[in-house]
Protein backbone atom coordinates (compact mmCIF):
# COMPACT_ATOMS: atom_id res chain seq x y z
CA UNK A 1 0.00 0.00 0.00
CA UNK A 2 3.06 1.80 0.65
CA UNK A 3 3.15 3.78 -2.62
CA UNK A 4 -0.89 4.60 -2.81
CA UNK A 5 -0.62 8.66 -3.06
CA UNK A 6 -3.46 10.07 -0.93
CA UNK A 7 -5.25 13.29 -0.30
CA UNK A 8 -3.05 13.52 2.32
CA UNK A 9 0.22 13.49 0.04
CA UNK A 10 -1.38 16.32 -2.04
CA UNK A 11 -2.05 18.61 1.19
CA UNK A 12 1.92 18.09 1.38
CA UNK A 13 2.89 19.01 -1.87
CA UNK A 14 0.61 22.45 -2.28
CA UNK A 15 2.76 25.38 0.18
CA UNK A 16 5.54 23.43 -2.36
CA UNK A 17 3.35 24.39 -5.61
CA UNK A 18 2.39 27.49 -3.87
CA UNK A 19 5.83 29.35 -3.89
CA UNK A 20 6.74 27.46 -7.06
CA UNK A 21 4.34 28.84 -9.55
CA UNK A 22 2.87 32.22 -9.94
CA UNK A 23 -0.63 31.57 -9.29
CA UNK A 24 -3.10 31.93 -11.68
CA UNK A 25 -6.30 30.19 -12.65
CA UNK A 26 -5.85 30.82 -16.45
CA UNK A 27 -9.15 30.24 -17.11
CA UNK A 28 -10.42 33.43 -15.46
CA UNK A 29 -8.00 35.90 -17.62
CA UNK A 30 -7.33 34.28 -20.95
CA UNK A 31 -7.52 36.74 -22.87
CA UNK A 32 -4.07 37.31 -23.67
CA UNK A 33 -3.39 34.08 -23.92
CA UNK A 34 -3.02 31.58 -26.37
CA UNK A 35 -6.06 29.09 -26.57
CA UNK A 36 -6.68 25.82 -28.12
CA UNK A 37 -10.27 24.41 -28.10
CA UNK A 38 -10.46 21.01 -28.63
CA UNK A 39 -14.01 19.74 -29.89
CA UNK A 40 -15.37 17.29 -27.49
CA UNK A 41 -18.45 15.73 -29.11
CA UNK A 42 -19.40 11.99 -29.83
CA UNK A 43 -17.91 11.95 -33.35
CA UNK A 44 -14.60 13.90 -32.15
CA UNK A 45 -14.28 11.07 -28.72
CA UNK A 46 -15.00 8.48 -30.93
CA UNK A 47 -11.85 9.39 -33.34
CA UNK A 48 -9.61 10.14 -30.76
CA UNK A 49 -9.84 13.93 -29.28
CA UNK A 50 -9.53 12.78 -25.50
CA UNK A 51 -6.04 11.74 -26.44
CA UNK A 52 -5.60 14.65 -28.43
CA UNK A 53 -6.63 17.19 -25.48
CA UNK A 54 -5.01 15.59 -22.45
CA UNK A 55 -1.50 15.87 -25.19
CA UNK A 56 -1.97 19.09 -25.98
CA UNK A 57 -1.85 20.37 -22.33
CA UNK A 58 0.90 18.15 -21.35
CA UNK A 59 3.17 19.09 -24.30
CA UNK A 60 2.56 23.09 -24.02
CA UNK A 61 2.82 22.91 -20.28
CA UNK A 62 6.07 21.23 -20.44
CA UNK A 63 7.31 23.47 -23.20
CA UNK A 64 6.81 26.07 -21.16
CA UNK A 65 4.00 27.57 -23.77
CA UNK A 66 1.53 29.51 -21.80
CA UNK A 67 -2.45 28.49 -23.22
CA UNK A 68 -5.65 27.60 -21.98
CA UNK A 69 -6.56 24.38 -23.51
CA UNK A 70 -10.46 24.14 -23.36
CA UNK A 71 -12.82 21.89 -24.82
CA UNK A 72 -15.93 22.77 -26.97
CA UNK A 73 -18.77 20.66 -29.01
CA UNK A 74 -19.38 19.55 -32.42
CA UNK A 75 -17.80 22.24 -34.93
CA UNK A 76 -19.23 20.10 -37.94
CA UNK A 77 -16.20 19.03 -39.43
CA UNK A 78 -17.27 15.68 -38.19
CA UNK A 79 -15.50 14.08 -41.11
CA UNK A 80 -12.20 16.11 -40.14
CA UNK A 81 -11.86 15.05 -36.30
CA UNK A 82 -10.18 15.41 -34.04
CA UNK A 83 -10.49 19.35 -35.00
CA UNK A 84 -8.86 21.98 -33.04
CA UNK A 85 -9.32 25.69 -32.81
CA UNK A 86 -6.39 27.53 -31.96
CA UNK A 87 -6.52 31.20 -31.14
CA UNK A 88 -3.21 33.37 -30.98
CA UNK A 89 -3.94 36.87 -29.37
CA UNK A 90 -4.25 39.20 -32.38
CA UNK A 91 -5.01 36.70 -34.81
CA UNK A 92 -8.05 34.88 -36.26
CA UNK A 93 -8.87 31.86 -34.86
CA UNK A 94 -7.39 28.97 -37.06
CA UNK A 95 -9.07 25.00 -37.21
CA UNK A 96 -7.12 22.24 -37.75
CA UNK A 97 -8.84 18.78 -38.85
CA UNK A 98 -7.48 15.58 -38.48
CA UNK A 99 -5.16 16.17 -35.22
CA UNK A 100 -3.65 13.54 -33.61
CA UNK A 101 -0.35 14.03 -31.68
CA UNK A 102 1.39 13.88 -34.55
CA UNK A 103 -0.38 16.55 -36.00
CA UNK A 104 -0.48 18.14 -32.34
CA UNK A 105 3.25 18.07 -32.05
CA UNK A 106 3.71 19.88 -35.81
CA UNK A 107 0.92 22.83 -34.44
CA UNK A 108 2.56 23.66 -31.37
CA UNK A 109 6.51 23.66 -32.91
CA UNK A 110 5.16 25.78 -35.68
CA UNK A 111 2.03 27.24 -35.34
CA UNK A 112 2.32 28.18 -32.34
CA UNK A 113 5.74 29.00 -31.47
CA UNK A 114 6.27 30.66 -34.96
CA UNK A 115 3.01 31.31 -36.83
CA UNK A 116 3.96 28.84 -39.75
CA UNK A 117 0.94 27.83 -41.07
CA UNK A 118 0.73 23.67 -41.49
CA UNK A 119 -1.07 21.79 -43.62
CA UNK A 120 -4.90 20.62 -42.55
CA UNK A 121 -5.84 23.75 -41.57
CA UNK A 122 -9.98 23.66 -42.67
CA UNK A 123 -11.11 27.31 -43.94
CA UNK A 124 -14.09 28.36 -42.40
CA UNK A 125 -15.38 30.94 -44.68
CA UNK A 126 -15.64 28.46 -47.44
CA UNK A 127 -18.96 28.79 -49.15
CA UNK A 128 -20.64 26.54 -51.74
CA UNK A 129 -22.34 27.40 -54.58
CA UNK A 130 -25.79 26.64 -52.95
CA UNK A 131 -24.50 29.59 -49.76
CA UNK A 132 -23.56 31.98 -52.54
CA UNK A 133 -27.28 32.03 -54.15
CA UNK A 134 -28.56 32.72 -50.91
CA UNK B 1 -16.90 4.38 -29.37
CA UNK B 2 -13.83 1.24 -28.53
CA UNK B 3 -13.87 1.93 -24.87
CA UNK B 4 -16.53 2.53 -21.88
CA UNK B 5 -14.52 5.19 -20.88
CA UNK B 6 -14.89 7.23 -23.90
CA UNK B 7 -18.56 6.46 -23.41
CA UNK B 8 -18.36 7.96 -19.82
CA UNK B 9 -16.47 11.52 -21.34
CA UNK B 10 -19.41 11.14 -23.98
CA UNK B 11 -22.17 10.83 -21.68
CA UNK B 12 -20.64 13.27 -19.06
CA UNK B 13 -21.15 16.00 -21.31
CA UNK B 14 -24.77 15.59 -21.73
CA UNK B 15 -24.96 16.61 -17.64
CA UNK B 16 -22.36 19.81 -18.18
CA UNK B 17 -24.79 20.76 -20.91
CA UNK B 18 -27.41 20.31 -18.43
CA UNK B 19 -25.38 23.20 -16.16
CA UNK B 20 -25.07 20.40 -13.07
CA UNK B 21 -22.51 21.42 -10.26
CA UNK B 22 -21.88 18.04 -8.96
CA UNK B 23 -21.92 15.15 -11.17
CA UNK B 24 -20.62 11.72 -10.26
CA UNK B 25 -19.74 8.65 -12.32
CA UNK B 26 -19.83 5.38 -10.44
CA UNK B 27 -18.09 2.52 -12.04
CA UNK B 28 -19.12 -1.25 -10.69
CA UNK B 29 -17.06 -4.31 -11.76
CA UNK B 30 -18.40 -7.57 -10.18
CA UNK B 31 -16.60 -9.90 -12.05
CA UNK B 32 -18.08 -12.77 -10.01
CA UNK B 33 -21.37 -11.87 -10.23
CA UNK B 34 -20.82 -11.00 -14.01
CA UNK B 35 -22.15 -7.39 -13.97
CA UNK B 36 -20.74 -4.66 -14.67
CA UNK B 37 -22.60 -1.28 -14.17
CA UNK B 38 -21.88 2.65 -14.89
CA UNK B 39 -23.94 5.33 -13.43
CA UNK B 40 -23.81 8.99 -14.16
CA UNK B 41 -25.92 11.41 -11.69
CA UNK B 42 -26.07 14.91 -11.96
CA UNK B 43 -28.26 17.72 -10.48
CA UNK B 44 -28.28 19.67 -14.11
CA UNK B 45 -32.13 20.74 -15.26
CA UNK B 46 -33.54 17.69 -16.17
CA UNK B 47 -36.08 16.31 -18.35
CA UNK B 48 -39.60 15.78 -18.90
CA UNK B 49 -41.35 12.76 -19.97
CA UNK B 50 -41.35 14.04 -23.80
CA UNK B 51 -37.62 14.24 -23.72
CA UNK B 52 -36.69 11.13 -22.10
CA UNK B 53 -39.04 9.27 -24.41
CA UNK B 54 -36.93 10.47 -27.42
CA UNK B 55 -33.38 10.14 -25.83
CA UNK B 56 -32.76 6.82 -27.83
CA UNK B 57 -33.42 8.18 -31.18
CA UNK B 58 -29.96 9.02 -32.82
CA UNK B 59 -31.69 12.24 -34.80
CA UNK B 60 -33.14 13.78 -31.36
CA UNK B 61 -30.89 16.44 -30.27
CA UNK B 62 -31.12 19.56 -28.27
CA UNK B 63 -27.59 20.86 -29.56
CA UNK B 64 -27.55 22.90 -32.91
CA UNK B 65 -26.73 19.74 -35.06
CA UNK B 66 -29.18 16.85 -36.60
CA UNK B 67 -27.53 14.26 -34.59
CA UNK B 68 -27.77 13.41 -30.70
CA UNK B 69 -25.43 9.59 -30.90
CA UNK B 70 -24.57 9.69 -27.16
CA UNK B 71 -27.01 7.78 -25.29
CA UNK B 72 -27.92 5.50 -28.59
CA UNK B 73 -24.21 4.29 -28.82
CA UNK B 74 -24.06 3.48 -25.28
CA UNK B 75 -27.07 1.79 -25.31
CA UNK B 76 -26.14 -0.02 -28.62
CA UNK B 77 -23.05 -1.30 -26.83
CA UNK B 78 -24.87 -1.95 -23.19
CA UNK B 79 -27.48 -4.34 -25.11
CA UNK B 80 -25.05 -5.81 -27.12
CA UNK B 81 -23.83 -6.93 -24.10
CA UNK B 82 -25.84 -8.48 -22.57
CA UNK B 83 -27.03 -5.30 -20.56
CA UNK B 84 -29.06 -2.28 -20.91
CA UNK B 85 -30.04 1.18 -20.61
CA UNK B 86 -32.02 2.93 -17.89
CA UNK B 87 -32.00 6.54 -18.02
CA UNK B 88 -34.37 8.45 -15.10
CA UNK B 89 -34.90 12.21 -14.74
CA UNK B 90 -36.97 15.44 -12.97
CA UNK B 91 -36.92 18.44 -14.52
CA UNK B 92 -35.11 20.68 -11.70
CA UNK B 93 -33.81 17.85 -9.91
CA UNK B 94 -31.09 16.48 -12.42
CA UNK B 95 -30.93 13.18 -13.58
CA UNK B 96 -29.43 9.39 -13.20
CA UNK B 97 -27.77 7.39 -16.16
CA UNK B 98 -27.10 3.84 -15.50
CA UNK B 99 -25.86 1.39 -17.93
CA UNK B 100 -25.23 -2.29 -16.91
CA UNK B 101 -23.25 -5.07 -18.96
CA UNK B 102 -22.49 -8.64 -18.21
CA UNK B 103 -18.60 -8.72 -17.26
CA UNK B 104 -17.66 -11.31 -18.95
CA UNK B 105 -19.50 -11.06 -22.30
CA UNK B 106 -17.41 -11.25 -25.20
CA UNK B 107 -18.81 -7.53 -26.81
CA UNK B 108 -18.68 -5.66 -23.51
CA UNK B 109 -15.78 -3.29 -24.67
CA UNK B 110 -12.75 -2.83 -22.38
CA UNK B 111 -12.88 0.03 -19.53
CA UNK B 112 -10.24 2.05 -21.25
CA UNK B 113 -8.42 5.22 -20.17
CA UNK B 114 -10.60 5.79 -17.76
CA UNK B 115 -7.69 8.23 -15.79
CA UNK B 116 -7.91 10.21 -19.48
CA UNK B 117 -11.27 10.90 -19.35
CA UNK B 118 -11.50 11.63 -15.55
CA UNK B 119 -8.21 13.86 -16.12
CA UNK B 120 -9.87 15.45 -19.74
CA UNK B 121 -13.28 16.21 -17.69
CA UNK B 122 -11.39 18.23 -14.96
CA UNK B 123 -9.08 19.99 -17.36
CA UNK B 124 -12.10 20.83 -19.21
CA UNK B 125 -14.32 21.97 -16.09
CA UNK B 126 -12.56 22.92 -12.89
CA UNK B 127 -15.60 24.28 -11.53
CA UNK B 128 -17.82 21.40 -11.14
CA UNK B 129 -17.46 19.15 -8.39
CA UNK B 130 -16.67 15.60 -9.96
CA UNK B 131 -17.04 12.50 -8.52
CA UNK B 132 -15.53 9.24 -9.10
CA UNK B 133 -16.39 6.06 -7.08
CA UNK B 134 -14.73 2.99 -8.60
CA UNK B 135 -15.65 -0.51 -6.86
CA UNK B 136 -13.91 -3.21 -8.25
CA UNK B 137 -15.13 -6.54 -5.77
CA UNK B 138 -15.42 -5.47 -2.25
CA UNK B 139 -12.79 -2.76 -2.78
CA UNK B 140 -13.70 0.93 -3.77
CA UNK B 141 -11.35 4.12 -4.91
CA UNK B 142 -13.37 7.40 -4.46
CA UNK B 143 -12.26 10.53 -5.51
CA UNK B 144 -14.12 13.70 -4.88
CA UNK B 145 -13.06 16.97 -6.34
CA UNK B 146 -14.86 19.27 -3.53
CA UNK B 147 -12.14 17.67 -1.00
CA UNK B 148 -9.30 18.37 -3.49
CA UNK B 149 -10.19 21.54 -3.60
CA UNK B 150 -9.84 21.55 0.01
CA UNK B 151 -6.71 20.53 0.16
CA UNK B 152 -5.41 22.75 -2.45
CA UNK B 153 -6.57 26.07 0.00
CA UNK B 154 -7.14 27.89 -3.71
CA UNK B 155 -5.16 26.57 -5.69
CA UNK B 156 -6.72 25.78 -8.79
CA UNK B 157 -7.56 22.19 -9.61
CA UNK B 158 -6.61 22.35 -13.00
CA UNK B 159 -2.72 23.38 -12.50
CA UNK B 160 -0.41 21.29 -14.20
CA UNK B 161 1.17 19.86 -11.55
CA UNK B 162 -2.09 18.82 -9.75
CA UNK B 163 -3.54 17.34 -12.55
CA UNK B 164 -0.24 15.53 -12.40
CA UNK B 165 -0.65 14.76 -9.27
CA UNK B 166 -4.25 13.37 -9.82
CA UNK B 167 -3.69 11.36 -12.36
CA UNK B 168 -1.10 9.60 -10.99
CA UNK B 169 -2.35 9.30 -7.37
CA UNK B 170 -5.94 7.63 -9.91
CA UNK B 171 -3.54 5.11 -11.33
CA UNK B 172 -2.01 3.77 -8.28
CA UNK B 173 -5.23 3.59 -6.80
CA UNK B 174 -7.04 2.04 -9.80
CA UNK B 175 -4.19 -0.80 -9.74
CA UNK B 176 -4.54 -1.76 -6.51
CA UNK B 177 -7.90 -2.42 -6.89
Amino acid sequence: MGKVKTLDDLRKMREELKSKTALRDKSEHSEGMIQVKVAMATCCIASGSRETMNYLADELDKRNIEAVVTQTGCMGYCYAEPTIEVTIPGKEPVIFGYVDEKKADEIIEKYIRHGELVEGIIPMNYKNIEDTTK
Amino acid sequence: MKELSLHILDIAQNSVNAKAKTISITIDEQPDKNLLTIGFEDDGCGMDASTLARLNNPFFTTGNKKTGLGIPLLQQHAEAAGGELRVASQPGKGTQVLASFEYHHIDRQPMGDIVGTWIGLIRSYPHINWIYIHTKGANRFVLDLSEVREQLDGLPVNHPEVIQFLKSMMEENLNEL
